[in-house]
């Protein structure tokens, strides 16, 4: 099976750092925190009030259309704009390239839900009899069935690129970009495709977006702070700080790569996903399927876990999360998770559902270039379940060969994704 | 330039059992059938109320349909989720997640699993779904919209989002394997069951529950649906409104209900002894990109001819296509092409059993593939409904009904499209396991 191995060609960012690769190492990097209050909708009646939003994302300007911008939801804007920016990365033009061999498979957690949620409030209507069942006016929008669908954001970039290959969408809530490039290279070693755009977007800083984690006690209320909000395995973290973002990668057959002198960025040694079994929201404390799923991932990649140079961690900030996946790293490490660096991405960009461990991932490779450990910002004040190295607040230079990405979520799902630099050789 | 690592790679010590899983020889069979649809909850039900022939689609009576244009579709009008399901459970989830879990209990039963003695790592999922639960999530937007946020239930962030079901599934029955949820539209359904044998062919996994659920017909996602354009406007026959591939077709009908299928890989299910209905042999999937959207044939005509490659079948050997099935003459006719172009002089008939109960869009091609793993069980093709008039444009469209003379069903294809140009092709073939058992209750 390892004859077809998947290697990164092509990345691209919009995150709450701004849009591009260049913004989001700078702010990661130097552990500059992003955050603010929610102006576009009311939240009066909300517990959380805080997220990190994109500050300076323009479709027309980034070279959308009036009418792609009114077919798509952000979603699907910022996919497409992230998609293009991979793909020029990456050097490939659709005209040097087998379309029926390059697909898409982007991961988002919500999808759409903005359009949707936007055409229900002008569309539906408050009536006294069946609470209920709404009633719906009869001009809804009818850009809102490719708006809000999910799969828009994987089609669209294939319409967009005008590619013909393997296409779908990863909907596995907050694992989905890691999940969208496991399935990704699954596509690539089975040999269904050459090439996949991957990764992972979502824009869910909507109504009920925020209601529904807030309402569970997900999401921080620290309001009043927005930028300190999110202090992963700190003592006083109080949950995530709901953020939007995009993150994806050109992931191109190693051979194919080769044949058309393509720059590797980074190689995917192995994906691996496992379930808890536990609580649809809720974690254990002892970690045992997280570090079983590490586990697999590094099996898969044929590495032993002293190999491992840094772990970018989940870290969502949450009392559970955090104290799980410490405790998942001790139980798969031993003593050796006290040596290796753990940080968490979501300190500075907060938590962006299905695209946080897809941009995660493209830390990783950054960081690997870079010989740099990005820090965990905001932490301040150690805590005693969670006790290992988060590399506090100020980056650390370290060669990385080997950094492994994960990311847990509702549903109880493990995932994890093991990169290697693009010196390491292949077995 | 290249470097080994400290150690290298090469030399990292190997884990047990991973290569031997990872073969590329592994194989998938289907070994369990759940089926919540209009006409049956349960295989039984479903495949005798499937040879009798006759509709289930009827008037919509859940909501008033007075304003929409589309007001008929297939309700599973016999589901209900205390039968199979915990209040607990029922709370939290939406009525496609019920559906998919009941179909999920009796796929379990159907196989003769018994989950307390499976490695929980090696039982996985793969699920599909066009909008998430959004009987469920119009509730809570009404609320939220007319009430205030602090009401919004606080299984909102559980009920709707599209993995929703795999969690309900995997707690309830400790399975903690490889458990992924796509969205494809209408193709979502088909692509589960293609990417969860893919996942036992790489060793991800040994079962995997795979399948799609869908419950639209709630009124503002109706409404949605309706601005596909493609829904059916007829009121006056509803049984007889949902005509693919006939001409006096009048459009998409919508239906809810769930098809979950077992795959296992094939050496284990034979090893334990199970009931075999098929193998899935292989599969492709692709996309029209910006080809005239939604209207080529050839891409999808290429689809079909790389399942069959994958399957490692000749196209000349495929006996029927279970195809998509619109119901809308353009997107019949470039279908009837694409099947045309890729089969040719083989003209395996097409069978379109969804016709008696509507298309349930994501769960439609895991339904279908019920259905195919039932006609190649008993080597019989249901008799046609709604298809008086074949007609699939310029191509002969060839049907047929019932016991296929001379020939035995040995090979099908289920084919799916959707919004966005998607396409994605599943292969079964009889599988070669001893035919006695299959024989005597056929």
């Amino acid at each position: 099976m390892r004859d077809r191995r998947a290697v990164v060609t092509g990345m691209e960012a919009i995150t709450p750092a701004g849009c591009g690769v260049g913004p989001l190492w700078e702010a990661v990097r130097e552990g500059r925190a992003c955050g603010g209050r929610v102006a576009a909708f009311d939240v009066s009646r909300n517990a959380s009030q805080i997220v990190a939003a994109i500050p300076d994302f323009d479709p027309l300007a980034a070279g959308l259309t009036e009418s792609d911008v009114a077919r798509m939801d952000r979603v699907t804007q910022l996919a497409v704009v992230a998609a293009r920016g991979a793909f020029r990365h990456a050097g490939l033009r659709a005209d040097a390239l087998d379309p029926e061999r390059a697909g898409v498979l982007i991961g988002t957690a919500v999808g759409g839900v903005g359009f949707m949620e936007r055409e229900f409030r002008r569309v539906c209507v408050e009536q006294e009899t069946r609470p209920d069942l709404v009633q719906v006016r009869d001009d809804l929008d009818p850009n809102t069935y490719g708006g809000f669908l999910a799969f828009s954001v994987s089609a669209e970039v294939a319409r967009d690129l005008e590619l013909n290959g393997p296409t779908s969408t990863m909907a596995t809530g907050c694992t989905a970009g890691l999940d969208a490039i496991g399935a990704a290279t699954a596509l690539i070693e089975s040999g269904m495709a050459d090439v996949v755009v991957t990764g992972g977007v979502d824009a869910p800083l909507t109504p009920i977006v925020l209601t529904a984690f807030d309402n569970i006690k997900a999401l921080t209320r620290r309001n009043a702070d927005p930028t300190r909000a999110s202090r992963p395995f700190d003592r006083d973290r109080d949950g995530f700080l709901l953020a939007e973002g995009c993150g994806l990668l050109v992931l191109e057959e190693a051979g194919h790569a080769r044949r058309r002198g393509a720059e590797v960025l980074g190689q995917v040694l192995g994906f691996a996903s496992l379930s808890n079994a536990y609580h649809m929201t809720g974690l254990p404390a002892d970690g045992e399927d997280l570090a079983a799923t590490l586990g697999a991932a590094l099996d898969r990649a044929r590495l032993n876990p002293d190999q491992v140079d840094y772990v970018n961690a989940h870290g969502s900030s949450t009392k559970q999360n955090d104290r799980n996946e410490t405790g998942a790293l001790k139980r798969w490490l031993g003593e050796g998770a006290y040596r290796v660096p753990v940080s968490s991405t979501k300190s500075v960009l907060g938590h962006s559902l299905g695209a946080a461990s897809a941009i995660e991932t493209i830390v990783c490779l950054l960081s690997m270039d870079d010989c740099v450990v990005p820090p965990t910002a905001n932490y301040e004040t150690p805590c005693p379940e969670c006790d290992l190295d988060y590399v506090p607040n100020a980056a650390r230079e370290r060669r990385i060969d080997v950094a492994e990405c994960n990311a847990s979520g509702f549903s109880g799902i493990h995932s994890s994704l093991v990169l290697g630099h693009s010196r390491l050789r292949a077995s | 330039m290249s470097v080994p690592l400290q150690g290298s790679i090469q030399g990292a010590r190997l884990h047990h059992g991973v290569d031997s899983e990872r073969s590329p020889a592994r194989r998938v069979v289907v070994t369990g059938l759940g089926v919540v649809a209009p006409n049956g909850l349960g295989r039984e039900a479903f495949w005798d109320s499937t040879q009798r022939g006759g509709s289930f689609i009827t008037a919509i009576d859940r909501f008033d349909t007075e304003s929409y244009s589309c007001r008929i579709g297939g309700a599973v009008a016999g589901f209900r989720a205390a039968d199979f399901l915990p209040h607990l459970t029922i709370k939290q989830t939406d009525r496609a997640t019920q559906m998919a879990l009941a179909a999920c209990q009796m796929a379990t039963e159907d196989a003769g699993l018994d989950l307390r003695a499976e490695d929980p790592r090696q039982v996985g999922m793969y699920f599909a779904n066009v909008f998430g639960g959004m009987e469920f999530a119009e509730r809570e937007l009404y609320t939220q919209s007319f009430i205030g946020s602090d009401r919004v239930s606080a299984y909102q962030s559980i009920a709707w989002f599209f993995a929703a079901t795999q969690g309900q599934w995997s707690i309830s029955e400790g399975i903690k394997g490889f458990g992924k949820s796509i969205v494809a539209d209408r193709a979502g359904g088909h692509q589960a069951l293609l990417l969860g044998a893919l996942a036992i062919r790489q060793g991800h996994a040994s079962v995997v529950y795979a399948g799609g659920f869908e419950a639209p017909l709630v009124p503002y996602v109706f409404r949605i649906h309706e601005g596909s354009r493609l829904l059916s406007k007829a009121t006056a026959n509803p049984g007889r409104s949902y005509r693919p591939f006939d001409a006096g077709r009048t459009g998409l009908v919508l239906a809810e209900g769930s098809a979950i299928l077992i795959l296992e890989e094939a050496e284990r299910a034979r090893r334990r002894g199970a009931r075999i209905y098929a193998e899935l042999a292989g599969g492709a999937l692709n996309c029209d990109g910006r080809q005239a959207p939604e209207l080529t044939s050839r891409i999808l005509a290429t689809c079909l001819r790389r399942a069959v490659a994958d399957a490692g079948i000749e196209p000349e050997s495929v006996d029927c296509v279970l195809p998509e099935g619109v119901a809308v003459r353009d997107h019949d006719y470039r279908e009837a092409r694409a099947i045309h172009e890729a089969f040719g002089t083989a003209r395996p008939t097409v069978c379109v059993p969804k016709a008696r109960t509507g298309h349930a869009l994501a769960a439609s091609g895991p339904l279908d593939a019920a259905w195919g793993c039932l006609m190649l069980r008993h080597g019989t093709e249901p008799p046609p409904v709604n298809l008086e008039h074949p007609d699939g444009g310029d191509v002969p469209l060839p049907v047929t009904g019932g016991a296929a003379p001379g020939r035995r069903l040995e090979t099908l294809v289920c084919c799916g499209s959707g919004y966005g140009g998607v396409n994605t092709a599943v292969v079964l073939t009889r599988h070669g396991a001893p035919q006695g058992e299959g024989a005597a209750d056929a």
